[in-house]
């Protein structure tokens, strides 16, 4: 196998496994399905250019998030608005859900998309990208301990969020 | 918890033996399950298409530097060649050469992307079944059997079916198009690989194969296997 068409296996092999991935990781940060796209094609259109800098396979997860988060950065961060209809991007498999479960998903999403970037990038690495605390202190170049402690405070914050849906609910039952 | 995915041996230790540890573990996962499906995003259909399509955009970019001057020069040469080839062949996109066409940008686009995908991640029979259903296709069993992936693509003039079948000449590939017409089966030049256009009772069928074995077992087998419900109007 000649080496252009190595390259091109070894290509077609990352988007096929990742681009999903990268994907839900554009649409939670810049909240947008089609700024989400393009941030992905851009994603491996530098991947592409640079894949031969890739040595070792089993990093290119790493590499193909690091490469998004810089190219949000450079691009989207300051065009963005913050995330404000989040139905509009967001689908979830909400037919086969008790009515209860479906709203405190609704409420739980209205909430992520609301976190302060220091809490949603950690958390969405770790839901959406799978990352260990240790990979995402290495992404974001900060403390294992931090990530710790901004993974902690975002799942209270959530958390805070359905205990005082749950309390407001019931507020409205005793007044009805 | 700061980390639920944590399956360490001390947090399996102290699931065991302690009921407090467990309880809190139970509620973790509740939330947990709840938190995945909040960040469930839809996904586009072509994702992975648009992604691996870089690479095209990137390739033609530098052909085209690098073969400007050499286009400039064919330019003129290639409109009095066309002109000629229209003038004496009214073929369209849904002919042969149009349909030959089609099969080598198809394939270069996403064919040996798709065989590593059904080749890693065959799909179940139902699954099959269901994005034939969508063009009243049938397979029998004997094609049925070998189809280990199945998805719809886009051909001249709507929507086709691009599969991925198990023969014992190994994986080929083959795309139904529906809206095609030809009068005969045809060779169609794949460099690496054998292709072939295939007539069928409505539409055709193009296969890409490694060998010739694979094309004859596609040509028979496909052919003779895969039909078109017919619709009721009712």
């Amino acid at each position: 196998m000649n080496s252009i068409t190595d390259k091109k296996l070894r290509f077609d092999a990352l988007a096929g496994q990742y681009a999903t991935d990268l994907f839900r990781y554009a649409v939670w940060m810049c909240g947008d399905q089609t700024l989400a796209k393009d941030l992905v094609q851009e994603t491996f259109l530098r991947a592409w250019r640079a894949l031969d800098s890739l040595k070792d396979e089993k990093a290119a997860k790493g590499w193909l998030f690091t490469i998004i988060r810089r190219e949000y950065a450079r691009t989207f961060e300051r065009k963005v608005p913050p995330l404000v209809d989040v139905d509009d991007v967001v689908v979830t498999d909400e037919v086969n859900m008790e009515p209860e479960t479906n709203s405190e998903v609704g409420i739980l999403r209205e909430a992520v998309g609301k976190l302060p970037k220091k809490y949603r990038e950690p958390l969405l690495l770790q839901v959406v990208g799978g990352y260990s605390c240790k990979e995402i202190a290495e992404q974001l170049g900060v403390s294992r301990s931090a990530v710790m402690t901004q993974l902690f405070r975002a799942r209270e914050k959530l958390k805070d969020v359905l205990v005082d849906d749950v309390v407001r609910d019931d507020n409205v039952h005793e007044l009805s | 918890m700061v980390d639920p995915y944590d399956r360490s041996p001390d947090f399996l230790e102290a699931l065991r033996n302690d009921p407090d540890c467990a309880a809190a573990a139970e509620q973790s996962d509740s939330f947990e399950t709840l938190l995945q499906s909040a960040v469930n995003v839809s996904v586009p259909d072509d994702i992975v298409d648009l992604a691996i399509s870089q690479r095209y955009q990137e390739s033609s970019e530098r052909r085209t530097m690098s073969w400007l001057p050499a286009m400039a020069a064919g330019l003129m040469m290639g409109i009095g060649l066309t002109t000629a080839v229209f003038l004496f062949n009214g073929d369209s996109g849904n002919g042969i050469h149009g349909l030959e066409d089609h099969l080598v940008s198809h394939w270069s686009k996403d064919g040996e992307i798709t065989l590593q995908m059904a080749a890693s991640s065959p799909m179940d029979a139902e699954g099959i079944q269901r994005v034939l259903g969508t063009l009243n296709l049938v397979a029998n069993d004997a094609l049925m059997d070998g189809i280990i992936y199945a998805r719809n693509c886009g051909t001249p003039n709507g929507n086709g079916v691009h599969m991925v079948v198990q023969t014992e000449a190994g994986l080929i590939t083959a795309i139904y198009i529906p809206e095609a017409e030809i009068p005969e089966s045809k060779l169609v030049d794949m460099k690496a690989n054998q292709g072939m256009l295939v007539p069928m009772q409505r539409g055709a069928v193009a296969l890409v194969a490694a060998n010739a074995e694979g094309l004859d077992y596609g040509m028979n087998t496909i052919k003779a296997n895969l039909t078109e419900n017919q619709r009721v109007d009712t």
